[in-house]
C-alpha cells in the first residue's frame, strides 16, 4: 500500500498514528468492493448482479463508502504500526479523518487518518545481574515444632463422657434449653436440643458459664440470661431470656497422649513420635525455605523495579486493576462477606489495587524484557509440566485443563508465565545472594513475581494436614 | 412557469435502457426517459437539446399504462406515463446521464 505515515509522540506510552493512503490505493479497494457488490445486488429494472458498476456504486454509496473505510483503515493502520516498529497494546482508539471531501469523492483524494495507539514503552535493561539481595529463612526451632505437635494433639482430641464429678471448666456440657422471652416479652419460646456448650469456651456467655458449671447429667437448671447490647446474634441482642436447660451430657476434652501410637494415626509411613516429629520439622523447613525464597524473589522484584523508572500505558493499568478487584470481591465472598455491605473504603482500595497493577506490570514488562534480551523461550516441554501442575493443583484431569485452556487461549498466556518465572529464576541465578538472618518484618510489597499467576508454587504445606486425611 | 424539467422526468436506468445506448447503431446513441403525459415529440427534443447540449435526431414516444396495483381489498393503478426514446445525431460524445445535474 503506498502510504505516507506520521508518529507523533505524546507521551511515552501514548503515540499518535497520522496515516494518508494515496488516491490510487482507495480506488483500487473501492473497485474491488463494487465489483463484490455488482455480483450480489439486485437493482430494479435489471437482474439479480446485472446492474452494472455505475449504478451499483450510486445506489449503495453509503454501504460501498463504509466497507473500504473498513477494509483499508485497519489495514493502514496495521502497515503503520509495523513500518515504524511500535509495539502496540489494545486497539487503536479515536480513529478519525482529516478531511470529509476526501471521503465524499472517494478514491479521487488522498485519505488521511489520525488513531492513537498505547504502546509498550521502551525499556532500557540496566543492569540486572548481580543484583544484592538477602535471604532470610525462618528459623525452624525445637519449640515450633512442639507448638506444631501440641495443635495436632489438641485437633485430634476426643470427647469423654465424664461421672465421676461435675461438670467444670473445659468441659463440654450437651444441653437441651427452653427460653421464655421476659424482655421484651414473646409468645414464642425458643427450644434448641443437644445444644453443646464448651464451658469457658470462646463465644460462650458468661451467664451460662457460671450456671452450667457443676452440673450432671439429668439436671435441670432454670436461669435468666441477659444478653449484652452488642451480642453477635440481633435477635437476641439486648433482650432477657429465662432459660429452662436440662443436662443430656457432660463430657471433658480427652487429649491423646502423645506417643509412638497416636503418631502412628497421622500416616502409613509415620511409625513413631520421632518421626512424626521430623516430619512435622521437614514441612516446616520447607514452608519456611519456600517463604524465604519467595520473599527473596520479592525483594530483588523490588529492586529491579526501582532500577527502572517507566511508564506503564493507562489501559493496561485499568484492566489489571480490575482483575484485581474482580479477584478481591471474589475472595470476600469466599469467606462469606458481603461485599456490598461491607463498611469500605472502595476510593482507598482503588488506589491501592491501581498501585498494585503498575507494580506488577511494570514487574511483568521487566520480566518480558529480560526474557527477550536473554532469549528465554519455554519448551513445550516445560509448558505441559505447567498445565500437569495447574491440573494437580485444581484437582481436574489435564485433559480438562487443557480444554479450558484453549477455550480461553492460555497456552499463550502459561508460555508467558513461564517465560516470566524463567527470567526470575535467572534474575537469582546471577544474584548476589547473602545469607542474613531472620526478620519477622514485612517485605516490602513488590509482590510482582507472578502478576497474573494465581497458582502459587505449591503453596500448600500444611505439616499434619495433608496426612491427615 | 414549466421547464424543461417538467417535461423530462428522469432518464430510465434499466438493463434494456442501458444495453440499447451501450450498443448504438450507426454511430447514433440512442436515450430513454421518463416525460410528461401531454409532451409532445418536439418538447421533449428541444428539452433535451437544453439539458445536454446535444443535437436530437429523431424522437419516439410511447404511452405506458400505469401497473394495477392493490392495497389489501382496494385495487388501483400507479399513475400511466410516456417514454421516450431520444436518438441523438451521428458524432454526439457518449452522454452521461449524471451530467444534466
Amino acid at each position: 500500500m503506498f502510504m505516507k505515515t506520521e508518529v507523533v509522540d505524546v507521551s511515552p506510552t501514548r503515540k499518535e498514528l497520522k496515516i494518508e493512503i494515496d488516491a490510487s490505493d482507495v480506488r483500487a479497494e473501492l473497485e474491488r468492493v463494487t465489483e463484490r457488490y455488482a455480483g450480489a445486488v439486485s437493482v430494479p429494472g435489471f437482474r439479480k448482479g446485472r446492474a452494472p458498476n455505475s449504478v451499483v456504486r450510486q445506489r449503495y454509496k453509503n454501504e460501498i463508502r463504509g466497507e473500504v473505510v473498513q477494509n483499508l483503515v485497519p489495514q493502514a493502520i496495521n502497515e503503520a504500526i509495523g513500518e515504524n516498529a511500535l509495539n502496540v497494546i489494545g486497539e487503536p482508539e479515536n480513529i478519525h479523518f482529516d478531511n470529509n471531501e476526501a471521503l465524499e469523492k472517494l478514491g479521487e483524494l488522498p485519505l488521511s487518518i489520525h488513531a492513537d495507539v498505547e504502546v509498550l514503552p521502551d525499556v532500557a535493561l540496566g543492569q540486572y545481574k548481580g543484583l544484592e539481595v538477602a535471604r532470610r529463612t525462618r528459623p525452624v526451632t525445637d519449640e515450633t515444632v512442639e507448638a506444631m505437635l501440641e495443635n495436632l494433639r489438641e485437633q485430634s482430641a476426643s470427647l469423654q463422657p465424664v461421672e465421676d464429678r461435675p461438670a467444670e471448666a473445659g468441659d463440654t456440657v450437651t444441653v437441651n434449653f427452653t427460653g421464655r422471652y421476659i424482655e421484651p416479652p414473646a409468645e414464642e419460646d425458643v427450644k434448641a436440643d443437644d445444644v453443646e456448650v464448651v464451658l469457658g469456651g470462646e463465644g460462650v456467655l458468661a451467664d451460662f458459664n457460671e450456671q452450667l458449671t457443676g452440673t450432671k447429667p439429668d439436671d435441670v437448671k432454670t436461669f435468666v440470661v441477659k444478653y449484652p447490647e452488642d451480642f453477635s446474634s440481633p435477635g437476641l441482642a439486648g433482650k432477657e431470656i429465662e432459660y429452662t436447660a436440662t443436662v443430656t451430657a457432660v463430657r471433658r476434652k480427652e487429649l491423646p497422649e502423645t506417643d509412638d501410637e497416636w503418631a502412628k494415626t497421622f500416616g502409613e509411613e509415620i511409625d513413631s513420635l520421632e518421626t512424626l516429629r521430623a516430619k512435622l520439622r521437614e514441612n516446616l523447613t520447607e514452608r519456611a525455605r519456600f517463604e524465604s525464597e519467595h520473599r527473596m524473589r520479592d525483594e530483588l522484584m523490588g529492586k529491579l523495579l526501582k532500577a527502572h523508572e517507566f511508564e506503564v500505558p493507562e489501559s493496561l493499568v485499568k484492566s489489571q486493576a480490575r482483575r484485581l478487584l474482580e479477584s478481591t470481591v471474589r475472595d470476600m465472598m469466599q469467606r462469606g462477606m458481603d461485599p456490598r455491605s461491607q463498611e469500605l473504603d472502595w476510593e482507598n482500595l482503588h488506589g491501592m489495587l491501581e498501585a498494585q497493577a503498575t507494580t506488577d506490570l511494570r514487574g511483568s514488562i521487566l520480566l518480558e524484557r529480560i526474557a527477550d534480551a536473554e532469549e528465554i523461550e519455554p519448551t513445550d516441554e516445560e509448558i505441559e509440566q505447567e498445565i500437569e501442575a495447574i491440573a494437580e493443583g485444581a484437582r481436574q484431569s489435564v485433559e480438562q485443563v487443557r480444554a479450558a485452556l484453549t477455550k480461553q487461549g492460555g497456552e499463550r498466556s502459561i508460555a508467558d508465565r513461564l517465560r516470566h518465572r524463567k527470567a526470575l529464576d535467572l534474575l537469582i541465578e546471577n544474584a548476589r545472594v547473602s545469607e542474613e538472618e531472620w526478620r519477622e518484618d514485612a517485605p516490602p510489597a513488590a509482590t510482582a513475581s507472578e502478576p497474573n499467576g494465581e497458582n502459587g508454587e505449591g503453596g500448600e504445606t500444611r505439616p499434619g494436614e495433608a496426612e491427615n486425611s | 412557469m414549466r421547464t424543461v424539467w417538467d417535461i423530462i422526468k428522469s432518464p430510465v436506468i434499466t438493463e434494456k435502457a442501458l444495453v440499447a445506448k451501450e450498443e448504438t447503431q450507426d454511430g447514433k446513441q440512442l436515450l430513454t426517459f421518463r416525460v410528461d403525459k401531454n409532451a409532445t415529440k418536439p418538447e421533449i427534443k428541444s428539452a433535451i437539446e437544453r439539458i445536454f447540449d446535444v443535437k436530437v435526431a429523431t424522437v419516439r414516444t410511447m404511452n405506458y399504462m400505469g401497473k394495477k396495483a392493490r392495497r389489501g381489498r382496494f385495487e388501483g393503478r400507479k399513475p400511466s406515463w410516456k417514454k421516450a426514446y431520444v436518438t441523438l445525431k451521428e458524432g454526439e460524445k457518449p452522454l452521461d446521464y449524471g451530467e444534466a445535474i
